[in-house]
């Protein structure tokens, strides 16, 4: 290979990668997936779980608003991010906040998904999707824990890899403006009557 | 899409390049314009929204110790899009992937020595392709219609199972018709269609091809409402195998027959039952032959009780001879179509004979509810043989013990903690030795394996600070031929300690050190380059910046060890890596 042609493809790879990098950054008032709809789902509750029922998304779309876990337990962190989101959902339980955790877990060790959450002190809806359909529509690079929040009006305003014990205060936060927004109908009203 | 003749010309890739970008600015302009939802008003379909995530992956892979020197010291960009519409009953779907190796060593390229431009030691290449495409239609709640790639499962997966497993690299899915009913009292799927696995592999950066596997399958049965979730079905699954050229058995294809019964809450939710037996023929022609046809079986059970505080848990398998897959004997993990629960430790261990297996395990868990703490005891016995001719009991003895236990961190505004260990054994005892045996001398009683293993994890929280450290270490013995020649037990180590620290939601920092002997060959080799550290070790820094949550770049700096990396029984080998990774996710 030639000196001369070394360089063009040195430079066609800088320039690709400098150009990458500058796309790649997001915009300044990014936000995450705003407005997204989740797909229709039903799953089975976790064998041994803290709920006995299917959990049916469709029935509080557009009502409460509802936040999907998604996590395993061979995580680590997720076994962390469960018993956080319990003290949360503890606080907004009585204000309509609905949780689902959705169980990642293979044929492996999907039986020991209920029992787990139950150890962790878990008592929102727990499920399992073995077969990773409802995964791959709305978590597409299966990551966990992996957390959406969806609000009264059945539209998604966060999505969020991983967890940590550190990001409790902006999640606290941030559930809070959740649980503060009204439903579409709702703030309508209240609007008219104003 | 199959291998081709990799453009030379720079031309060629600029235009590569220019392509790239340009998916690349699209995605940009696409969160532009999304920044207050990007939603359409369709006639007859009425609000759909865009969903997008991104995923851009720029890699420097360095070193890889193996013996093959093209596929070493080269930039890649790896770009996947993950898109979807969504109305309320119909959901469009597609994932895009393409990849640019930067590397004058590809298929075709320069600097592969004539005459083996067709090997497989110059087998990276440019790729992109739409890997996953699906419309889907839920006409009512319980039935659902899709065209396109799925995931599916049967049961727990002993008939039939496309589904993703990370630590292989390997996303399986079936490309077809798929309907499914979820009613009242039926229960029903049919699926029909050719495996698609990803393309790409993650692990080694090559391109595989898709095998035209044609499969059929299905299920249908019955749920007696309250009566404690009592379902029973039946279930068919046929697979027709394409040829292999590696492989001198041709027409191969099995038929899979079998049903399931499951109670998942009796006595108010205390005890849950599941029992599910299958059996498989197998045919297969042999040049010049006539077909010929044998039987396996794949049978799996469990039975759960759940009380207030203590799990009771049992677990039977009987896999003889049977795996859907090519051979019982398949090295090619996205053409194993099943993936029957292993009834085993989780974590990396190598199980061998995964199609020809039984014995079972059992689990305590004794939670101290209310309080944080739980502890957990398993032990599982079985037999296995790789020669699929054998009976199970007639191959080998395993025997796996550990005990976990577990304190869930208690969330307040001051300090939060949590804390989480298991230690085990196992080992493999030849129970009746195989003719190879007896040539090396290997008699019954003889240990065959075994592994000593134990990992933790301490995790300390203070606001918005946390520190997380995680350790893990196995003693394993396996046999292998000595410098003296003799078939004797080799022992290894292999393990790993990580210290991660994470400031609110933006910022997390990990500083990794993996270790392994497993491979003295590799071992040697990386002494020679005289490292700072020992031929044995991997160091590694990781960093991550969330911009928005979802939306974050993280940069992993070092190196990971290879080796036979093994989930729920199918083993694959990875080679190290060292090099460097700058991951950007992105979501509208």
């Amino acid at each position: 290979m030639t000196k001369t042609r070394s360089r063009t493809r040195f430079t066609l790879a800088a320039l690709t990668l400098g150009l990458t990098a500058s796309l790649s950054l997001p915009a300044p008032t990014a936000e995450a997936r705003i407005g997204g709809q989740v797909p229709p789902f039903e799953l089975p509750a976790a064998v041994g779980g803290p709920s006995s029922e299917p959990f049916s998304i469709g029935e509080h779309l557009g009502k409460d608003p509802v936040i999907i876990l998604f996590w395993a337990t061979w995580c680590g962190p997720c076994r962390l991010e469960l018993p956080f989101y319990e003290a949360l959902y503890k606080k907004y339980e009585s204000q309509g906040l609905r949780v689902v955790a959705i169980s990642m877990d293979s044929q492996d060790t999907v039986m020991q998904a209920g029992p787990a959450a139950r150890r962790l002190g878990i008592s929102f809806d727990v499920v399992t999707d073995v077969d990773t359909r409802v995964t791959s529509q709305i978590n597409p690079r299966r990551s966990a824990p992996f957390s959406i929040w969806v609000n009264r009006e059945g539209r998604i305003v966060w999505e969020n890899e991983g967890f940590s014990p550190a990001e409790q205060g902006r999640i606290s936060k941030g559930v809070k403006e959740l649980m503060a927004t009204p439903a579409k109908a709702e703030a309508e009203d209240a609007t008219s009557k104003s | 899409m199959s291998r081709r003749q990799a453009p030379r010309s720079v031309l060629w890739t600029a235009a590569r390049l220019t392509f790239l970008s340009s998916l690349l600015s699209l995605t940009y302009v696409g969160a532009a314009q999304a920044q207050n939802g990007l939603a359409l008003e369709l006639p007859g379909v009425g609000r759909t929204s865009f969903q997008l995530t991104s995923t851009t992956l720029i890699r420097y892979r360095g070193e890889n110790y193996d013996v093959n020197p093209y596929d070493d010291d080269f930039f890649s960009i790896y770009q996947r899009l993950d898109l979807s519409l969504q109305a309320q009953t119909l959901r469009l779907e597609s994932r895009i992937d393409a990849f640019v190796p930067f590397v004058d060593h590809a298929i075709g390229g320069e600097d592969c020595p004539s005459g083996i431009q067709d090997d497989s030691r110059c087998y990276l290449d440019w790729d992109l392709r739409p890997e996953r495409l699906a419309l889907r239609w839920d006409p009512t709640p319980a039935w659902t219609l899709e065209a396109g790639d799925t995931q599916l499962v049967l049961g727990r997966g002993v008939a039939l199972s496309f589904r993703k497993v990370d630590l292989l690299g390997v996303d399986n899915a079936l490309r077809g018709a798929h309907a499914k009913h979820n009613g009242k009292f039926l229960r029903f799927q049919a699926h029909g269609g050719i495996a698609n696995p990803q393309n790409q592999d993650p692990i080694n950066l090559a391109v595989i091809e898709d095998p035209e596997d044609v499969v059929l399958g299905g299920s249908i049965g019955a749920r007696i409402p309250n009566a404690s979730g009592f379902t029973a079905k039946g279930q068919a699954v046929r697979v027709w195998f394409e040829d292999d050229e590696l492989a001198v058995e041709e027409q191969r294809a099995v038929d899979v027959f079998g049903g399931t019964l499951e109670v998942p809450a009796l006595l108010q939710g205390k005890v849950a039952l599941y029992a599910e037996g299958n059996v498989m023929r197998r045919t297969e022609t042999l040049p010049g032959d006539e077909a010929s046809e044998r039987f396996g079986r794949g049978i799996y059970g469990s039975a759960q009780l759940q009380l207030d505080r203590v799990t009771l848990l049992f677990e039977w398998k009987d896999y003889t001879d049977f795996l859907v897959a090519p051979s019982v004997l398949e090295g090619q993990p996205w053409r194993i179509y099943n993936a029957a629960p292993a009834v085993e430790y989780d974590g990396p261990q190598r199980l061998r004979g995964i199609g020809n297996q039984r014995g079972g395990g059992v689990r305590f868990d004794y939670a101290f509810l209310p309080g944080p703490w739980a502890f957990s005891v398993n032990s599982v016995f079985y037999g296995f043989s790789e020669e699929v001719e054998r009976d199970p009991w007639d191959g080998i003895w395993a025997t796996h013990s550990w005990v976990g236990i577990q304190r869930r961190p208690v969330y307040t505004d001051g300090w939060t903690w949590s804390f989480n260990a298991d230690v085990g054994a196992r080992f493999e005892v030849v129970n009746q030795p195989t003719l190879v045996d007896d040539a090396l001398g290997i008699e019954s009683g003889d240990l065959d394996r075994s592994i000593a293993h134990g990992r933790g994890e301490f995790v300390l929280g203070y606001q918005d600070h946390a520190f997380d450290l995680t350790f893990d270490h196995r003693f394993e013995t396996e046999r292998a031929f000595d410098s003296e020649g003799n078939f004797a037990l080799r022992p290894f180590e292999i393990g790993g300690t990580a210290l991660t620290y994470s400031y609110g939601i933006k910022l997390a920092v990990a500083l990794g050190l993996l270790w392994t002997d497993f491979q003295p060959g590799i071992v040697e080799r990386r002494e020679e380059r005289d490292y700072i550290f020992d031929g044995r070790l991997y160091p590694s820094l990781e960093t991550r910046w969330t911009f928005t949550p979802g939306t974050f770049l993280s940069v992993f700096v070092g190196q990971t060890p290879g080796g036979q990396i093994c989930s729920g029984g199918i083993c694959r080998d990875v080679p190290p890596y060292e090099g460097v990774n700058v991951q950007f996710v992105g979501r509208i």
